[in-house]
């Protein structure tokens, strides 16, 4: 099917490649259906469109790319809402957010990632734990001090 | 909205298996104890909040902001 978008005109996309996030996301409720849009060509940046909204779209990343050391542990309710199991293939992404003209001060919220099942292509964004991580993690330092940690291990 | 008034120690049921206790009131601060199951999720509304507005400033990000896959230190060395 076709998808027009404000950010990346119109784009061609498999009905099976549509995330569904039957609750929305945390404070859009509205919005439940979004395409995975990859940002460039071995890039850990990849937009989150929506299906139904042709203007909205966020950034999300790999957060493993950036903070080796990233732990996610759901609670028993994502575990359950997302229908996961020990085998079943998880997609982890975390929201960015770069204020306009600033790349390097680029933030990751850390705090609720969006995790997605593999299988059934039902996505969820859950919160962990306050005590770790919060909202706003400067990601260059993160990167910084995860690099760091690896090399002293090593 | 129901109001309800508690001492320390009294609390509220909500439903059979979620009790909310009053433990401690200390100036402007209150201490509340709460009892669910697991899969019923706590959390203070401004993390709520929080998220939301880091939603929707993420939303806002512009892609040409975004650095580009070969400005990546991991990629550079590759």
């Amino acid at each position: 099917m076709e998808l027009s978008t404000t950010r990346f005109g119109t784009i061609e996309v498999e009905e099976e490649d549509i995330l569904t996030f039957p609750e929305g996301l945390i404070g859009l409720p509205l919005l439940k259906r979004f395409v995975l849009i990859q940002h460039g060509e071995g890039s850990p940046f990849r937009w989150l469109q929506s299906v139904e909204e042709p203007g909205f779209a966020l950034l999300l990343a790999d957060p493993w790319w950036f903070v080796g050391d990233y732990q996610v542990s759901l609670s028993d309710q994502d575990v359950a809402s997302l229908g996961l199991e020990e085998q079943t293939p998880k997609w982890v992404y975390v929201t960015i957010t770069i204020p306009p003209g600033k790349p390097h001060a680029m933030t990751a919220n850390l705090l609720a990632p969006l995790v997605i099942n593999g299988l059934t292509r039902q996505g969820r964004q859950v919160i962990l734990d306050e005590e770790c991580y919060h909202t706003r993690h400067p990601l260059l330092s993160e990167m910084w001090r995860s690099l760091q940690q690896t090399q002293a291990a090593g | 909205m129901l109001v309800l008034t508690r001492k320390v120690n009294q609390s509220i049921m909500i439903g059979d298996d979620i009790e909310i206790i009053v433990l401690e009131v200390r100036g402007e601060q209150v201490r509340i104890g709460i009892k669910a199951p697991r899969v019923v999720p706590v959390h203070r509304r401004e993390i709520y909040e929080a998220i939301m507005k880091e939603n929707l400033l993420a939303a806002q990000t512009r892609p040409e902001d975004v650095p580009p896959a070969d400005s990546d230190p991991e990629a550079r060395s590759a």
